[in-house]
């Protein structure tokens, strides 16, 4: 990944061009358009990791040239045949809590922000549906449902800074995607404009011909940009039940994840941590402390993380990893697969540790990323998903290609009859920022290499952007020239998103 | 008829009045379509292409419950297959049995199954298939991805419109140890059919559904499979949805059965069948659509402009028609 930085200070002015078309920009948008320096500098990046420490350095990417606020898919259409005759880029943008660079303007152009694509319809109760705008945010969403006493069940680690589109853009996933699904198996229908200006709306089934918002869903803004759903929702559950269990090693736990499931029951969640992850939680505020592993979730301080190899080896000797499964819905029907989930795990020589450690890691399942930044320290995330017979492989395979310069954790979640994914995360003592780039391109190499050989996919929810690109071309193949096709056919110009998923 | 069959070389053969071309490898099948193109020529038209050479029926893979499989091989040696191990396909809809595995992930309806919470997922989880420029296209392997746009969409449930499969791996799920059914009445078949919704939301399989009106009164007869605790809770979960809606519990069912073809439906189609005093039988339950025995088709909406222009940017020169 080579992407330009600039300290803020000697940010590039927008190009004359743009400031030529500023007229025909604003008519498009009803005057809702921005050349500020501030502006720019707002939509330059997201949250991809190695964004976030250039902002450290007073340092951003190439900001886009100009920012625009459109309300409507007609603003929208307009804007895009705008930049089809002028040749500027658009890049979509939603809250900007993507983490692999997807929204940076690698050859400037025109941010177009979808936030005010935020009406949410009335939930229809016979079809369980409701209309969503994309520039919605999920907290708003989903609280907004509860509300009504519905649910989408979607629940991402960026619920509260991120929209509908950003998870359409991406194939977003959310905590209880055991039960309800990705945000793909949610969608009855997508919106929005084609990078020709032409409106589109996916028919709902039953259809003929392929699936076309499953062929949109995940371009990360390079083929269209969407601009409402039509979402599936449930009714918000009655109850939910916790219960965490201590195995003796990963291997013990992803059987008995995969036990679950062969047993028909459904929980909505399934977070199996491994040790090192399990000790890193065990140890956040109001957690039931680890009985294992004691205090080496303190040490993982800055200084350690100096010493990955000699901290990853210790995962060799201490193996003790711990499930949180949770079900909900139906009060009696939770309680019953609860048990039935219980039964099963003990049944394999787990301990059993109650609804206490299931209902910390619910209401805590969003900070540790936060706290992980305010450590000082490198991390960075990966996520990868694999069926059942390479996801041990995967995980091995990993924390061997990565141990000698990161302390890695892992959680294995998302899980499926078929497969699981893989959320790894990389800790490394803070470096000076030249070092960062270039351990950041090397963890990425080594480690998107190791678990891609092991039978896993590039990306199980964060998406591609500009972070894996090259990956993911790779892994395509000759479905390369299938990708390449649909981009010919949607966005003949090549202005949308340049530059994300290798475009 | 020369050219094309010396084109096309020794995997085309005259069969009656016209060419059958039987491929056994992905390259002979990008050979066939470089040749159709390149001649001007159409599957359907000038030449039928038999996908039995596509044979190949791998192991079942226990931890994942799966298993790989060749467009031709036909459903029925899958589900053998499968059941040698205590795995099953599942309550796939009857027309189902008599497809392959190629007709059964390119259908439209028969490429998905149920899974909680009424929604559908594909039988397939990943898939491999050529495009009419002679291109593979492999989906990316995993339960789930985010890599970029899912190009398994080209192939899965398209129709064969757009590209043809060649292999898949088809998720399984555990046989059944028992099948229960039970018989509820409700006032008519609005409650009727809120309660199956509100049993597929609320994390109910159902197997099989037949409803049907009778003495001013609707009936449901639902079947589930499963473990015996999993089908014990499923009923149970089902019995509150129905009683939510004003249901009555009226026994164990008795297997009741619907004549005619199957075709997947909206849930307004079936409210409408049935408010015109039609029974229907219901499989591939799912929130999103039906498939059906008793609800009068109604022709799909023909393929958008978008959708048109979809298809004839990926087969410019109509190499792809009738498959069988």
């Amino acid at each position: 990944m080579t992407i330009a930085s600039f300290a803020v200070h000697a940010l590039p002015p927008p190009r004359q061009a743009v400031l030529d078309a500023r007229g025909a920009l604003s008519a498009a948008v009803q005057g809702r358009v921005s050349t500020k320096e501030l502006d720019r500098l707002a939509y330059a990046r997201d949250l991809l990791p190695l964004a976030t420490v250039w902002a450290r350095q007073g340092r951003v990417p190439r900001p886009p040239d100009a920012v625009v606020w459109p309300s409507t898919d007609d603003d929208v259409a307009r804007v895009i045949r705008l930049a089809r005759e002028l040749r500027f880029a658009v890049i979509p943008f939603g809250a900007g809590s993507g983490v692999c660079g997807g929204t940076i303007a690698t050859t400037g152009g025109i941010a177009l922000d979808l936030k005010r694509f935020d009406s949410i319809g009335p939930v229809d109760p016979q079809r369980r549906c409701v209309d969503v705008g994309a520039g919605v945010m999920g907290e708003t969403l989903q609280r907004r449902l509860e509300a009504r006493g519905w649910t989408l069940g979607h629940f991402p680690a960026s619920i509260a800074m991120s929209t509908v589109g950003g998870w359409l853009a991406t194939r977003s996933a959310g905590q209880l995607s055991a039960r309800y699904g990705k945000i793909e198996d949610m969608v009855l229908s997508v919106s929005g404009v084609l990078g020709t200006g032409e409106r589109f709306e996916t028919p709902e089934r039953p259809f003929t011909g392929p699936d076309f918002a499953q062929l949109v869903m995940g371009s990360e803004g390079t083929l269209c940009t969407f601009t409402s759903a039509r979402l599936r929702v449930h009714p918000r559950p009655e109850a939910r039940v916790f219960r965490a269990f201590d195995f003796s090693s990963v291997e013990r736990g992803l059987d008995a994840v995969r036990r679950l499931f062969r047993e028909g029951l459904r929980p909505a969640a399934v977070h199996l941590a491994d040790p090192f992850a399990s000790a890193f939680d065990a140890q956040q505020p109001g957690a039931s402390k680890s009985s294992f592993l004691p205090g080496l979730a303190g040490a993982l301080a800055t200084r350690a993380l100096s010493w990955p190899r000699l901290l990853n080896p210790l995962g060799r000797v201490v193996t003790k990893c711990r499930l949180t499964v949770m079900f909900e819905g139906d009060v009696k029907h939770a309680e019953a697969e609860d048990r039935g989930a219980a039964a099963a795990c003990l049944s394999m020589g787990a301990v059993d540790l109650g609804e206490g450690p299931g209902r910390h890691w619910f209401r805590h399942r969003n900070d540790s990323n936060f706290r992980r930044a305010e450590t000082g320290a490198s991390f960075d995330t990966m996520e990868v998903s694999a069926p059942w017979e390479r996801v041990l492989d995967v995980y091995q395979r990993v924390r061997a290609a990565a141990g000698s310069f990161a302390v890695v954790l892992c959680h294995f979640s998302h899980a499926s009859a078929d497969g699981c994914a893989l959320d790894f995360t990389f800790l490394g003592s803070a470096v000076a920022i030249d070092a960062a780039e270039a351990r950041s391109e090397h963890l990425w190499r080594t480690v998107l290499g190791a678990a891609t050989s092991a039978g896993a996919n590039v990306s199980h929810h964060h998406g591609i952007g500009l972070q894996k690109a090259r990956a993911y071309q790779d892994s395509l193949g000759e479905g390369r020239h299938a990708l390449a096709t649909l981009k010919r056919l949607f966005d003949p110009d090549g202005i949308m998103n340049p530059g994300k998923l290798g475009l | 008829m020369t050219t094309l069959l010396e084109a096309l070389g020794p995997i085309a053969h005259v069969h009656g009045s016209g060419l059958v071309v039987r491929p056994r490898t992905e390259r002979e099948l990008s050979h066939v379509l470089m040749v159709l193109k390149e001649q001007g020529a159409s599957l359907g038209a000038e030449v039928r292409l038999d996908r039995s050479g596509f044979d190949r029926l791998g192991p079942v893979e226990d931890r994942s419950m799966t298993i790989d499989a060749g467009a031709g091989v036909p459903i029925r040696d899958v589900e053998a297959r499968a059941n040698s191990q205590r795995l099953s396909l599942g309550p796939l809809p009857p027309a189902a049995w008599s497809l392959s595995v190629g007709a059964l992930v390119e259908d439209s309806a028969q490429a998905s199954r149920v899974v909680v919470p009424g929604r559908l997922e594909r039988v397939a989880s990943r898939v491999t298939g050529v495009l009419p420029d002679g291109h593979l296209v492999t989906s990316p392997p995993g339960p789930r991805h985010a890599s970029g746009p899912d190009l398994a969409s080209l192939l899965i449930g398209a129709g064969g419109l757009v590209g043809l499969v060649t292999s898949a791996t088809l998720r399984l799920m555990p046989t059944h140890d028992v099948e229960q059914r039970r018989l509820f009445s409700f006032t008519s078949h609005v409650p009727a059919l809120d309660a199956l919704r509100e049993a597929l939301s609320a994390g109910v399989v159902v197997a099989r559904a037949v409803v049907r009106g009778r003495a001013g009164r609707t009936l449901v007869e639902v079947t589930v499979r499963g473990t015996v605790s999993s089908v014990e809770r499923s009923l149970e979960l089902f019995s509150r949805c129905a009683e939510r809606s004003g249901g009555r519990f009226e026994g164990q069912g008795r297997e009741l059965e619907v004549d005619g073809p199957e075709s997947e439906v909206s849930w307004a189609a079936i409210a409408r069948a049935l408010a015109v005093g039609t029974s229907v039988e219901l499989f591939r339950v799912s929130l999103s659509s039906v498939i059906a025995r008793g609800v009068p088709v109604a022709a799909f909406d023909p393929p958008s402009p978008l959708t048109r222009s979809l298809i004839s940017a990926f087969d410019r020169t109509h190499a792809l028609g009738r498959t069988s």
